[in-house]
């Protein structure tokens, strides 16, 4: 039995139900409203103390990280692969998929959540936030505290920015190698990129321009067509998903 | 042909070092000194646009980031296998290489970026600028600005020593699990942990000690005791060498 708990088809959730529904596997969908904060709730809390979404429950133990839910589910679930067959490939698809966690989602969701969601929500509900962070791990709880009050620092916005600059170049000049992140084929390291320059391109589309970027552009329309992304996209509950982001992974705080 | 381009046994540096002497793949290590920025020179750029180390060159495949390199030398080489089979542990593996390498390890790097940065010479802001313009990640590019401008900040400093102090508590609950982080045996998660921690029951010894932290404490004792270990640890040249002594002297082993 395969139950997730996720989000909206975006940045992280998007990663595994894309993943489940090329690999044709039967979940049990758990909707965890972020707007809602149900999942700073202390039932979800149980389940995951940081309160972050995917979760993925197989069979009763608890599979956290988007990244790391994808890759779980590609090796309990071999058939119809996600990875390369050669190491070369494996290495990349493990290399991309760190490479957003680390360099892409924590930037994207600071300036999404600063540029687009903050300001979109009602004064109640960003009261109501403060409240449930207090159960949060202190880790978490800051990251929330300095989103609600959104006292960001120009150095951290100004390094978030910069630091997309350098991902859109290096996904731009990869993709100029291989039709695919991995290679040769679509793997997990186009599904997590996926997401990511999606959300890209909302909160930074300047560095998405057909000038600039034409191979990225090409491989997310290719991408975008996947009866597998489009079936998962459809699954959206509330308007624009896209334009909605939560804090996300801490940016790296040394380097 | 299997090249790693590194500095010494020591936190991301030591991972293929630790790594492949635990397999005991044979390599040749080329030295790259982080004491005189080696790593930020044209010759190594051109093979590591990055600019981090490691790189390791397997058969013409160029790995530079030390976590899944890890990954794929131990499918590619012979040797023991350091990843568990079972896909939940090895979920469980991977979830703390995550948790060392984007948490943990920062934090205690701060304490190591911070102690160089009072031994360097005070200079002009132009010259700082000069010398970081070349380092390609803008986030590594802050961090060598601050340790060179003597400005690495005490709140971050305070922050990362509370989280040093709060993973301990982790270490134990999983030691407690299992005999090793990943689970049953040894795997690359130990590797991760063991090449950045192994000096900590010497530099931290108020919070990490038989008292407070056995379970840690026996886990020291078993990775120190490898035969890898010692065979890695040998490849260091400078101060790495004299902390591990010590270490192993306090240890008993």
């Amino acid at each position: 039995m395969l139950e997730l708990y996720h989000w909206e088809p975006t940045l992280d959730s998007g990663e595994p139900l894309i993943c489940l529904q090329e690999k044709q596997l039967p979940f049990a969908s758990r909707y965890v409203s972020l707007l809602r904060l149900e999942q700073h709730r202390e039932e979800f809390l149980r389940l995951n103390p940081t309160g972050q979404v995917p979760v993925l429950v197989h069979d009763g133990r608890v599979i956290s990280e988007a990244g790391l839910v994808m890759l779980y589910l590609e090796e309990a679930f071999p058939h119809r692969p996600l990875l390369p067959k050669s190491l070369a490939g494996q290495y990349q698809a493990h290399f991309w998929i760190k490479y957003v966690e680390e360099r892409i989602a924590p930037y994207v969701t600071l300036l999404g959540w600063h540029g687009f969601t903050r300001g979109a929500l009602p004064r109640e509900r960003l009261e109501e936030a403060r409240g449930g962070i207090g159960r949060l791990p202190r880790e978490r709880r800051e990251l929330w505290q300095k989103a609600l009050d959104d006292t960001y620092s120009e150095e951290e916005l100004a390094l978030a920015r910069e630091s997309l600059a350098v991902a859109t170049g290096r996904l731009e000049r990869a993709l100029e190698r291989a039709p695919w992140l991995a290679g040769e084929s679509y793997s997990l390291a186009d599904i997590a990129l996926l997401l990511a320059v999606r959300a890209l391109r909302v909160v930074q589309p300047d560095l998405l321009s057909a000038e600039g970027a034409p191979r990225t552009l090409e491989w997310l329309a290719r991408l975008e067509e996947r009866p597998a992304v489009r079936e998962t996209l459809a699954l959206a509950r509330v308007p624009a998903p896209e334009r909605l982001f939560a804090p996300g992974p801490e940016p790296a705080r040394w380097g | 042909m299997l090249e790693v381009y590194t500095w010494e046994p020591n936190a991301n540096s030591g991972k293929p070092l630790l790594m492949l002497k635990e397999k005991g793949v044979a390599f040749t290590h080329h030295y790259i000194d982080m004491g005189k920025r080696e790593q930020h020179s044209p010759a190594y750029l051109a093979l590591n646009p990055g600019g981090t180390v490691p790189t390791v060159i397997h058969d013409g495949q160029v790995l530079t980031e030390s976590s899944p390199a890890l990954e794929y030398l131990d499918a590619a080489l012979e040797g023991p296998e350091l990843r568990p089979r079972d896909p939940y542990l090895r979920w469980r593996m991977r979830r703390w290489i995550r948790f060392l390498d984007h948490e943990y390890c920062p934090a205690l790097a701060m304490f190591g970026g911070a102690g160089a940065s009072e031994r360097m010479p005070a200079q002009e802001a132009a010259e700082i600028e000069r010398q970081v313009r070349d380092i390609p990640i803008p986030e590594r590019r802050r961090v060598w600005r601050l340790i060179l401008a003597k400005q690495v900040p005490q709140g971050e400093l305070a922050e990362s020593s509370r989280r040093i102090a709060a993973g301990l508590e982790r270490f134990e609950r999983a030691l407690a699990e299992y005999p090793y982080l990943g689970g049953p045996e040894y795997s690359l998660a130990d590797i991760v942990a063991f090449i950045t921690v192994y000096a900590m029951p010497l530099t931290r010894p108020q919070e990490v000690n038989d008292r407070k932290t056995p379970r840690y404490m026996d886990w020291f004792r078993r990775c120190h005791a490898r035969p890898g270990t010692r065979a890695a640890f040998a490849l260091g040249r400078g101060w790495v060498g004299e902390r591990v002594a010590a270490t192993r002297k306090l240890l008993g082993v």
